[in-house]
């Protein structure tokens, strides 16, 4: 068995040493640390805008490059309205003319048309209007089948048929039997006498009627609607792309030049500001070599 | 110090080391590494646009390329589609003073006219009712504005609305007149909303018309004190920004070739004021060299 006899300050005191000389040391690992943080933050922080430096003007001459692209488009602004307008303008021309040629052909030929117009709506949709003549209430029908068959008409509309058709009557004392009648008219008498005298009073036309234009007049004068025919006006609308693969036109709407023009903006003032001009109250002179024609700053 | 325990020793040794460890930390760890996390970011907003390079420069190349395609489509309008230049060869020169032009004016309004007229029989229609082209004002002083819209259109241009035009003719022979406007020399036209009326072979057909005519050059000449001779501004040729076109079509790039030389000399025995360099200058090779189609005589 061992006794420590030595005094209890003696083992303190040693211990005490060490614990000193392990906080100096501590201390002075600490301070390499704070000297290793200062540096590899610094020099990871100089590493960093050394590479951003020498990024930045690549990134300039990017920006500088894609900048120059909308210059050059800006630059060609007023060119390129123009060509747009002079274009639109050459093309339109056709446009009507292309859907005259386009529509005809759904035409039939029961329909004699009078007149044809066609206005532009929204889109390429198009309202084609015919004025033209029919004769019956079926060719009045099939006129918007006909009609419907232009490719992707949406809508027919029609107006104007006055009908000629006969129709059976309620009967009547003169008339037992219900003889068809057109509208307007009376009946028709059983007892043969009166039924002569009945079909005697009709025959009202004595000479040429000369309805609608036809047999008389020279020959440019437009013809009317014939006798029992009416004069019938249907619209169609539609969508207009001619031709149908990769068309040239679509719709109608129409170059406004003047619009077009004026969008451009205004020139800058040709009048000459007060006070740069001639003294005040005299006729001034150009100052030679200043002004005039032949000198004008160039066109930008 | 022999009497404080050994575990209080290294507390207080431990204590005092994170002072400078705090220290380095907070005033240089942190604020350098948290910059440069910005410039991680900014570097990759960097790298990013670097990265746009090809396309900034496909972009580019578009863009010189879609301007020089508009430039030389432009050049064939201004060829074809534009009124010759200088009075002589039935074309305008605003480049002459205002009471000059005033004359001249007419003069090219009645060249406007036979163009118009011949153009407006094609097909083989008859007109019923043709268009008329207005005159021009007899003012020196308006007439740059009202008749060549010049300041309101940034560079000088005629334009015509004649309103309904009437013609007579078969269906095929309406519709190649309308057509015919696609081809209109000296001038841009549109016809518009055509009409059939009548019956066949006889037709009547009915459309808006308007005409365009840009006007060449590169110069216009100043605004005249006419009527002004008591007021502040001298103005007769003091170099007011009038004194050109500004960004007019045949201008900016890939303007037309023709048009730009001198106004071709000034009309005979007029020198006209501030007369200095530019007129008389030699014509463009292309410029002014159209041949005098329809010239007015008067």
């Amino acid at each position: 068995m061992k006794l420590n006899l030595l005094p209890t300050y003696v083992s303190k005191e040693g211990q005490a040493k060490k614990a000193v000389i392990i906080s100096i040391l501590l201390f002075v690992a600490s301070l390499a640390a704070m000297l290793a943080l200062n540096t590899i933050s610094q020099q990871t922080l100089a590493a960093k805008k050394a590479e951003a430096n020498e990024l930045r003007p690549r990134a300039e001459e990017v920006v500088t490059i894609a900048n120059n692209a909308d210059t050059v488009i800006g630059s060609a602004v007023g060119i390129v309205r123009n060509v747009n307008l002079a274009k639109e303008m050459v093309k339109h021309n056709g446009a009507y003319p292309a859907l005259y040629d386009y529509a005809k052909p759904y035409i039939p030929s029961f329909y004699r048309v009078s007149s044809m117009s066609v206005a532009p709506l929204a889109g390429s949709d198009v309202q084609l209007t015919l004025t033209g003549y029919l004769k019956t209430s079926q060719e009045y029908a099939d006129l918007m089948l006909a009609l419907l068959r232009i490719p992707k008409a949406t809508s027919v509309t029609r107006a104007g048929f006055q009908t000629s058709d006969q129709f059976v009557p309620a009967l009547t004392p003169d008339d037992q039997s219900g003889r068809p009648i057109r509208v307007g008219d009376q009946p028709i008498p059983d007892d043969p006498v009166e039924r002569l005298e009945y079909f005697i009073a009709r025959g009202g036309t004595t000479g040429y009627t000369g309805v609608g234009g036809f047999g008389s007049g020279p020959e440019t004068t437009a013809r009317g609607a014939m006798p029992e025919y009416s004069t019938v006006t249907v619209t169609v609308t539609f969508p207009f792309e001619y031709p149908s693969v990769n068309p040239v036109y679509r719709g109608l709407q129409a170059p406004d030049p003047t619009a077009t023009l004026r969008s451009s903006g205004a020139a800058p003032s040709t009048s000459v500001p007060a006070g740069l001009g001639g003294p005040s109250g005299a006729p001034s002179l150009p100052p030679t070599g200043v002004s005039g024609p032949g000198q004008g700053s160039a066109v930008d | 110090m022999k009497n404080l325990n050994f575990w209080t020793i290294i507390i207080v040794g431990i204590a005092l080391s994170l002072i400078p460890l705090a220290f380095g930390f907070f005033t240089n760890w942190m604020p350098n590494m948290k910059e440069a996390g910005y410039y991680d970011t900014y570097i990759e907003q960097l790298n990013t646009e670097v990265n746009k390079r090809p396309q900034a420069i496909k972009k580019q190349e578009e863009a010189v390329r879609l301007v020089e395609q508009k430039a030389s489509e432009w050049r064939n309008v201004v060829a074809r589609r534009t009124p010759p230049k200088g009075v002589q060869a039935g074309g305008i020169d605003l480049g002459v003073n205002a009471w000059q032009l005033a004359i001249d004016s007419r003069r090219f309004r009645n060249n406007i006219q036979r163009a118009v007229n011949a153009q407006v029989r094609k097909g083989g229609i008859e007109v019923v009712t043709g268009p008329l082209v207005p005159f021009p004002d007899e003012s020196a002083t308006t007439i740059l504005a009202n008749y060549f819209n010049y300041p309101a259109i940034s560079f000088p241009v005629v334009v015509f609305n004649f309103g309904q035009i009437t013609v007579s003719g078969t269906y095929d022979q309406i519709l190649a007149n309308v057509r015919s406007y696609a081809n209109m020399p000296n001038y841009l036209a549109v016809a518009s909303g055509l009409r059939l009326d009548g019956t066949s072979p006889r037709l009547t057909g009915t459309y808006s018309l308007s005409v365009v005519g840009f006007i060449r050059g590169d110069k216009i000449f100043s605004s005249v004190p006419e009527g002004g001779a008591g007021g502040a501004a001298g103005g007769f040729g003091a170099g007011g920004p009038g004194a050109g076109f500004r960004g007019g079509p045949p201008a900016g790039i890939g303007g037309p070739p023709a048009g730009f030389g001198g106004p071709g000399g000034p009309p005979s025995g007029f020198a006209g004021p501030g007369s200095g360099a530019g007129r008389g200058a030699p014509p463009a090779p292309s410029g002014g060299g159209r041949p005098s189609a329809a010239n007015e005589d008067e």
